[in-house]
């Protein structure tokens, strides 16, 4: 019985999909890639040299979502499927450790190479992951420029401290929050945040109640996703009067969602985002 | 005992059972205002509905807590009332809002209105597209139990009208696009009335107060057609008048009930099969204590969905289908026992 081989997989289908133009220089020592998902497309995008990139995920492009989103817009985003892959002759598929099973066992059988990327909420962690990906994608320095760039800018904003102690709460527009054990938690920690939904004895991802927010309002928000162009259910939190009406008289530093929309390289522009707006409200506050 | 001190009887027997339901109620909906993220004692409730005293529990009792009652004690109102109404037009004591479609076509209605911009245009073309998925639902039960009388066709069909509703509602987050697709299905098929303001209480009022004087006004209609729609013609009853009453204020009703809160189950099945032992059957005595029970039961479900001590806040359909599914477990075995 033939077992189909790493090539093999994508030439047998080549034969399957008479005329459908899979092939692939076999000379090309730098494997053909896919991502799957949000944070799969900004390692590939940040990692792969375009003519790598076979496909991206649906959601690439959304500005709001993607930090790469211009970038994006150059390649297919197809629907997530085991044949779309095969039929691209994709050699490596990045996605979420914690979706897409049965995608990625049929495409291993395939010999397709699957990076699982799942929840990371620590730098170090992260910091392999970055270097895990660049490896399979074939540009190991690539990955350690993007990890020294992270490192760099943890150990610039940690040293700086922007935070000045403020006890500050982080919020999605459906009350969702993070709490010490969650990467939002783990940088606002490095920025010199006290985080009040760790002091309240929370952990990881979580959620806050309206009734307590009105109650110990924070000194300062530190908001995501606010942008978002969806009208939803589950945003009646941010959406409440008595929510908008107090939130409009505290200081607020909105993280744009696209560099927190996983635990990945892209934290760096996470940080900078909430450093910045630190740095702003020192000034303001240092003004006499 | 003659027949008119009979019906006297039952007479006060509705008024007490009424009374009370009045008094559960508003002892419900003083615990829905007590009862949150921290407990407040009713003396301090009262203080804070009036302005006075500590102004954080003020403000939370006003902002947060009474949007939120008054909105339960309508839907539940709503749905209570809807419940009975839908058992009187089609003859059948397991016909209920959620059970059979109605809520989740409604459902359809309003997250077509919600995600494809309409709410942008207009506040209320999100109760307005609720009530076209309920009537559309309403009127096929009506049409297919004319046709194919019986429990088990009524049943069969809803489950089919609930399931098309379902997948009509997947696919329509699907095509938003909506990025929380799975989790605005969840909140839409079970219902949640967490957050809510003053908005969707004054948004889904009317369209409740008219739904509501429709269904009453059918009350007597509904009586005469407990006795079958032939008797109910002898007795002067213009049916085609009377459906469509009955079926435009349940449309009415609960769309709006679900345009604010998404598809609340059972609340229609328990309330109207809990009162008929003390009020009776007919729909004339037994509407306005469903409306009652309903809202009743709505606050209780609502505070105990608030405090149980889960890591996010339970949805209060997950506490109605929890008491009710059950419930109408043990009906369908009782009618099995009862029927042929």
């Amino acid at each position: 019985m033939m077992v189909p081989g790493r090539r093999g997989g994508a030439i047998l289908l080549a034969i399957m999909l008479a005329g459908a133009g899979i092939s692939r220089a076999a000379a090309d020592p730098l494997p053909r890639v896919a991502s799957a998902t949000l944070c799969g497309d900004q390692y590939v995008l940040a990692l792969a040299d375009p003519d790598q990139i076979a496909a991206l995920s649906p959601q690439a492009t959304a500005p709001w979502l993607s930090l790469l989103a211009d970038k994006a817009a150059a390649y297919p985003r197809p629907r997530p499927a085991a044949e779309t892959y095969l039929h691209a002759g994709v050699d490596v598929l990045v996605t979420n450790a914690w979706t897409d099973h049965t995608t990625a066992a049929l495409l291993e059988r395939f010999s397709v190479e699957t990076v699982r990327i799942p929840l990371l909420n620590d730098i170090d962690a992260i910091a392999a992951m970055t270097r895990d990906v660049a490896r399979a994608l074939g540009h190991p320095e690539r990955g350690e420029a993007l990890v020294k760039r992270l490192l760099a800018r943890v150990a610039a904003v940690r040293a700086d401290a922007p935070g000045q102690n403020r006890v500050a709460l982080y919020l999605r527009p459906g009350g969702g929050t993070a709490a010490e054990g969650a990467f939002v938690a783990t940088l606002m920690d490095i920025a010199g945040l006290r985080n009040q939904a760790t002091e309240a004895g929370l952990s990881g991802w979580t959620s806050w109640n309206l009734e307590r927010f009105i109650a110990d309002p924070p000194a300062l928000l530190v908001t995501s996703f606010f942008e978002s162009p969806h009208a939803s259910l589950g945003r009646a939190f941010g959406n409440h009067p008595a929510f908008t009406r107090r939130a409009a008289g505290i200081d607020t530093i909105a993280v744009p969602g696209a560099t927190w929309v996983c635990g990945g390289w892209i934290l760096a522009d996470a940080l900078d985002a909430m450093a910045a707006g630190l740095a702003d409200l020192n000034a303001r506050d240092d003004r006499p | 005992m003659t027949r008119a001190a009979t019906v006297k009887g039952t007479g006060t027997v509705t008024m007490t059972v009424t009374a009370t339901l009045l008094g559960l109620m508003l002892v419900g909906a003083l615990g829905g205002l007590m009862i949150g993220y921290v407990s407040y004692g009713p003396g301090e409730v009262l203080m804070g509905l009036v302005g006075l005293g500590d102004p954080v529990v003020a403000a939370i009792v006003r902002e947060v807590r009474l949007p939120r009652t008054l909105l339960a004690l309508e839907v539940g109102a709503a749905l209570g009332l809807a419940g009975a109404a839908l058992q009187g037009l089609l003859r059948n004591p397991l016909a209920e809002p959620g059970l059979i479609g109605v809520s989740s076509s409604a459902a359809l209605g309003a997250v077509i209105a919600f995600h494809f911009g309409l709410t942008t245009w207009a506040s209320w073309a999100l109760p307005v597209t609720a009530i076209a998925g309920a009537s559309v639902t309403t009127v096929t039960l009506l049409l297919i139990g004319r046709w194919l009388p019986g429990t088990l066709p009524l049943i069969l069909t809803g489950i089919a009208l609930s399931s098309l509703a379902g997948a009509l509602i997947s696919l329509a987050l699907n095509l938003a696009p909506n990025p929380y697709a799975l989790n605005e299905m969840v909140l839409w098929l079970m219902g949640s009335l967490r957050d809510r303001s003053m908005d969707e209480v004054v948004l889904a009022l009317p369209f409740l107060v008219v739904g509501g004087v429709l269904l009453l006004s059918g009350a007597r209609g509904l009586d005469a057609l407990t006795l079958g729609e032939e008797a109910a013609r002898g007795l002067g009853v213009n049916m085609a008048r009377l459906s469509a009453t009955i079926v435009i204020g349940i449309a009415l009703v609960v769309g709006a009930a679900v345009s604010v809160s998404g598809a609340i189950g059972f609340v229609g099945l328990v309330v109207p099969h809990m009162l008929r032992p003390f009020v009776g059957h007919q729909p004339r005595r037994l509407l306005l204590p469903s409306a009652l029970g309903g809202a009743a039961l709505m606050v209780v479900a609502d505070t105990v969905a608030r405090v149980l001590p889960t890591n996010q806040e339970v949805m209060v359909g997950v506490v109605t289908a929890l008491l009710g599914a059950p419930f109408f477990l043990a009906l369908v075995l009782r009618t099995r026992r009862i029927g042929p």
